[in-house]
């Protein structure tokens, strides 16, 4: 069962290029090699439809063994590792703080290796999560595994779902469209769908209400379109 | 049942260690002069960045009786029996935090005061703190089952508890704080609550406390100090 550890840093004024070029360069690669933790996204929240200027990331832990050794090495003002230290203290050149989440995927949530390999990628994402009936989130996330398939069809891939740990009221999934313009068709048509229509009505003994913020990858993002090269900068 | 100051407080970032050193001895400083000391800092944890809010302290005070509760808020708020040390304190240290959430706890008839915890050898490496949320009215109901099934089987998958308690002036709050002695541990607790089997004890008190839970806010912590500091011999 892998973890995930999704991390959302509140950036300082225009600090927002600075920090994801420094988590490029800096806690990334160092994080994969001492700790073995996978990055599957980074970017920024966009801001019109959330909180702004944000940027999000979210890594990929193989078992809760893994889970509890990274937060054994985790950052504290007296942790004894120098490099790790320098960046971390550096970073708040740029942040001012974050919010975190630990997530279990659903048996039936595609690892970081089973996306790369049928290729689900873009640009454009988005955030869901799902306030459940206390109890039922084994059930709702079974439910949206219904979802996900009617939502393929229309464009949207699924990048994960999750159950989110220790509550027993909240689930998360992330999702994929290829750029801004399907995101923006895929709300465009939603109201009229018959069929996503049914499925918000059969899970209404299960799910309370969700709320989706829309996210932009980063260049170097694991599921950045190949092909996609470019220069630019997020800011 | 003892009465206990909770805060959560927000701290400067790369500041944490600085800010709770200087409470715990601003506060373990004051205890002595009184002959308080011993006994009265459960614990102060940093919190990881990896579930909630960050960075953020954690503070635990065992004040005991609501006397000496009321007699701690005096000695900020009562024109006439202002501390003035910890006034000077309190200006002095702007730079380590912003703010934070207070709140006062009263203990369960199962949790374990300091001295309790510390006869006992609780403690660990890695800390889990819940704030659990029940329908207006139904904590006192949650924390009795939580004692007479919860506690055994949580502390059966490798947690110890540190303590439950009820929070004042919230009618649909409590508190909740396990200790785990090494991450391997926490991983086993972590592992049995997400997926062990459907009859385990653990499983068996996660599908009770739906009857009352209605939500959680979880943190992971690592002690800065937990039931003794230099200031609190």
């Amino acid at each position: 069962m892998a973890i995930y550890l999704h991390e959302i840093s509140a950036i300082d004024g225009g600090g927002k290029e600075g920090y994801l070029e420094a988590l490029r360069t800096g806690w990334v690669p160092y994080a994969e090699r001492t700790r073995g933790m996978r990055l599957v996204w980074v970017g920024s929240t966009i801001g019109s439809t959330a909180t702004w200027p944000e940027t999000m990331a979210l890594w990929e832990l193989r078992d809760w063994d893994h889970f509890a050794d990274v937060c054994d090495r985790m950052y504290t003002d007296h942790a004894d590792e120098p490099e790790m230290t320098a960046w971390w203290r550096a970073s708040f050149r740029f942040r001012k703080g974050a919010r975190s989440q630990v997530l279990v995927g659903a048996p039936w949530s595609p690892t970081l290796d089973a996306l790369l390999a049928s290729g689900v990628s873009g640009t454009s994402y988005g955030f869901t999560r799902y306030r459940v009936v206390p109890g039922k989130v084994d059930a709702f996330l079974d439910a949206l595994r219904v979802r996900a398939e009617l939502d393929a069809a229309r464009g949207r891939r699924l990048v994960g779902a999750y159950e989110v740990a220790f509550t027993n009221d909240a689930a998360y999934a992330i999702w994929v469209h290829d750029d801004l313009v399907t995101a923006g068709e895929y709300q465009r048509l939603l109201p009229g769908e018959a069929e996503i229509a049914a499925w918000q009505r059969s899970v209404r003994d299960l799910l309370e209400r969700s709320t989706e913020w829309w996210g932009f990858a980063t260049p170097h993002c694991p599921l950045w379109p190949k092909g996609y090269g470019t220069d630019a900068k997020i800011w | 049942m003892a009465i206990y100051l909770h805060e959560l407080v927000n701290v400067v970032p790369t500041r944490a260690d600085d800010y709770l050193d200087g409470i715990g001895e601003h506060h373990g400083t004051q205890r002595q002069q009184r002959s308080e000391a011993a006994n009265s800092m459960l614990g102060l944890w940093t919190v990881l960045e990896a579930s909630g809010t960050w960075p953020l302290g954690v503070n635990l005070w065992q004040n005991g009786t609501w006397q000496r509760q009321a007699q701690a808020l005096q000695s900020q708020f009562e024109p006439r029996a202002q501390n003035p040390e910890l006034k000077k304190w309190w200006l002095a240290n702007l730079g380590l935090r912003s703010g934070g959430f207070d709140r006062i706890l009263e203990s369960t008839p199962y949790s374990l005061d300091v001295a309790g915890l510390r006869a006992s050898g609780v403690g660990g490496e890695l800390f889990l703190h819940q704030i659990v949320r029940t329908r207006a009215g139904d904590v006192g109901d949650f924390l009795d089952a939580f004692g007479a099934d919860g506690v055994a089987a949580v502390e059966g998958e490798g947690a110890q508890l540190v303590g439950a308690y009820r929070v004042c002036n919230h009618d649909h709050e409590a508190i909740v704080i396990l200790a785990f002695r090494t991450p391997r541990d926490f991983a086993r607790f972590s592992g049995a609550w997400h997926g062990g089997s459907a009859g385990s004890a653990l499983r068996r008190w996660r599908t009770r406390e739906d009857a009352w839970v209605r939500g959680k806010d979880t943190l992971l912590m690592k002690p800065r100090w937990f039931l003794s500091s230099p200031w609190h011999p």
